[in-house]
């Protein structure tokens, strides 16, 4: 029933690329649009603390790199923090914006669940996941 | 002239320079052109001027490959294609981009990619397909539009991943040539006349022959024939064309109704990026609310031809929907949150999250003979075997996706912009706004994604049946749309596509379909 939903709804804004037929045909069996099914819905998920999400990304990255569950590891992976993990995470990601940039200019990628994530930010958030 | 094959004495015979099989976009614009040149057109269109379900049922076949759309929603051969005149655009959505550089070239890495004409051959005809389609100026580039609708900036702009335009215009062109075909003396269209036969004298077809439900037959005597019946039916006529050719017409290397190709449409990435959703909603939902018949524009974001070539790719758009990150973000059921990734990458000097985005994707199915159009074992009420799709996928069909949308996600990534999450099977949709997918609507199951065996919805479009190649052992029909092996027999449509690219299809039938008729015109008749 969902896709169905979300196929209508498609059609009906055209927005299916190259569908008219879908539109014509999911309409012809729908009848009119639908409102938001679950009202609870407009509320957005929360946003995450930095703290919080460092968790969560350090976490999911260690699952599958689990040979970097190492401070000393990641930092030897982190040239940028000279050898010493900062108190202030917002400080460390700072100083390492510029090993993101290079990263993603070299195609040095995670997939992180289907999240294209660079490595030195899931090496960061590794480092301040514990 | 525009009448009913009914009100024919059965046994009518008929001269004509030009027969043309099927009024649909490609048999209405050829008819037009080849008007007012002092040649006998004849037209023979199955439908009437409005859907008739006896007829429609002539379309009906059986599908017994991949499924026709996703498991809770498929769909039929009979409810996809459209037997009335104007065919399948009576309920098209007019979506409208010519097909990339890269479409027509050889792809080392795609076995029997390449058409035997370039982007630039065609481009001529794709401008003069304009005003045909009730379409703009022939640009598709960001940049124009954008000066004259003020669009805002576009989403994404570097040499890999470029935002492009569609132009949208829903032209129905029965209603539309109606009136003009009507008062052609040179014309003859008959509607409910549905051609079930070509037979041959040498390499020349000679005869038409065509049957209406109520009985009446009639033959045309050609000089030409064009077939223009549609991506699948192109291939059912000429396999089902077996009294002169016992494996169909054309069909000496077994090559018609093979390679069958779809257009893949799949939801398959959300993203957070820092730009202003009003900006982006005026870009890409240009077409929301807007009413029907009116030109619109809006935004694609596409892989270029130099991401296509350097990677080995199939070709790949997306359409997108926006929310504002702070009051839409997708729900997690599994897997890392949107705003989490925001979070880390906010703090590593990506832009802040201003827009929570949705990613539809349309994607090029690779060349695959074994996905292929055949003659089912049942026939219809006028004799002709029913039409049987066996409709196949590659391992690159579903590996190239993911491929081309992990290239979005680095190019998102290295520019700043945002975070993209490729979600092949995880994303649900839990609610709509009422007119569009809602994107606080949508759910992530990163736990439920499947990478292998993701569905792969369909584009509703049907190519490379007949498809157009210079050497007879790889097409059905030479670079002019001729059949190799019948002289005096065209086949006009989406059949003859080389690949099948990602763009919609009906623009470049109407330009193929204006080269032919100017082929016809300046070397043949």
């Amino acid at each position: 029933m969902q896709r169905r939903t979300l196929l209508k709804g498609l059609g009906a804004g055209g927005l299916v690329a190259a569908a008219g037929v879908a539109g014509w045909k999911l309409l012809d069996d729908d009848g009119g649009d639908e409102a938001p099914t679950d009202p609870t819905l407009a509320t957005p998920e929360p946003t995450a603390t930095l703290q919080a999400a460092l968790a969560a990304v350090g976490a999911a990255y260690l699952e599958v790199q689990p040979d970097e569950a190492d401070p000393e590891v990641l930092l030897a992976a982190l040239p940028a923090l000279a050898g010493r993990v900062p108190d202030n995470p917002g400080h460390a990601l700072a100083v390492l914006a510029p090993s993101v940039e290079a990263d993603a200019e070299a195609g040095e990628v995670v997939d992180l669940g289907g999240w294209v994530l660079t490595r030195t930010e899931c090496r960061a958030a590794a480092l301040y996941a514990g | 002239m525009i009448t009913s094959a009914e009100g024919l004495a059965s046994g009518t015979r008929l001269d004509a320079d030009v027969c043309i099989l099927g009024a649909g976009a490609a048999g209405i614009t050829l008819a037009r052109e080849l008007a007012g040149h002092g040649l006998a057109v004849v037209v023979l269109e199955s439908g009437a001027d409005d859907l008739q379900p006896d007829i429609q049922d002539l379309a009906r076949g059986e599908s017994v490959g991949e499924p026709l759309g996703f498991a809770d929603n498929l769909t039929t051969l009979d409810a996809i294609r459209l037997r009335q005149f104007g065919g399948t655009t009576n309920h098209w959505a007019g979506f409208c981009r010519p097909y990339d550089d890269v479409d027509f070239e050889v792809r080392p890495q795609l076995e029997r990619s390449g058409w035997p004409i370039t982007r630039a051959d065609l481009d001529p005809w794709y401008q003069r397909a304009h005003p045909v389609l009730g379409l703009g100026p022939y640009r598709f580039d960001w940049q124009y539009w954008a000066e004259q609708q003020g669009m805002g900036e576009p989403l994404i702009d570097t040499p890999l991943v470029a935002t492009g335009v569609y132009q949208i215009r829903d032209t129905r062109f029965g209603p539309e040539y109606r009136g003009e075909l009507d008062a052609a003396d040179d014309v003859a269209v008959y509607l409910e006349a549905t051609a079930v036969d070509l037979r041959l004298t040498g390499d020349r077809v000679s005869e038409v022959r065509a049957k209406t439900l109520g009985g009446v037959q009639l033959s045309v005597e050609p000089r030409v024939v064009v077939v223009a019946l549609g991506g699948i039916e192109n291939a059912r006529m000429l396999l089902a064309c077996q009294g002169d050719r016992p494996a169909g017409l054309g069909n000496e290397h077994d090559l018609v109704g093979r390679h069958f190709c779809e257009h893949f449409a799949v939801p398959i990435g959300i993203a957070e990026v820092g730009e202003d959703p009003a900006a982006l909603s005026a870009l890409f939902e240009a077409d929301l609310g807007a009413q029907e018949g009116t030109l619109r524009i809006k935004g694609d974001v596409a892989l270029t031809s130099e991401a296509i070539r350097s990677r080995g790719l199939l070709s790949l758009g997306c359409q997108v929907v926006v929310g504002a990150y702070a009051e839409e973000r997708p729900r997690v059921i599994s897997g890392l949150g949107i705003s989490e990734v925001a979070a880390v990458a906010g703090a590593v000097g990506a832009q802040p999250p201003r827009s929570s985005i949705y990613f539809l994707a349309t994607a090029e199915q690779e060349l695959n003979p074994a996905s292929q159009v055949r003659l089912g074992r049942d026939t219809d009420p006028l004799g002709m075997p029913r039409v049987e799709l066996d409709w196949q996928f590659t391992d690159r069909d579903r590996s190239s996706i993911l491929d081309g949308m992990a290239l979005l996600g680095e190019e998102l990534a290295r520019t700043g912009i945002g975070r993209l999450q490729v979600t092949p099977g995880s994303l649900r949709f839990e609610s709509t706004d009422g007119i569009r997918p809602y994107v606080g609507g949508l759910a992530v199951d990163a736990a439920a994604a499947d990478p292998e065996g993701f569905e792969l919805g369909l584009g509703f479009h049907h190519m490379c049946t007949t498809r157009m190649a210079a050497d007879p052992t790889e097409g059905v029909v030479d670079p002019d749309l001729r059949m190799h092996s019948v002289d005096n027999v065209y086949v006009a449509g989406s059949s003859v596509f080389g690949t099948a690219g990602a763009s919609t299809p009906t623009y470049t039938i109407v330009a193929l379909t204006l080269r032919l008729a100017d082929h016809l015109l300046n070397e043949v008749l």
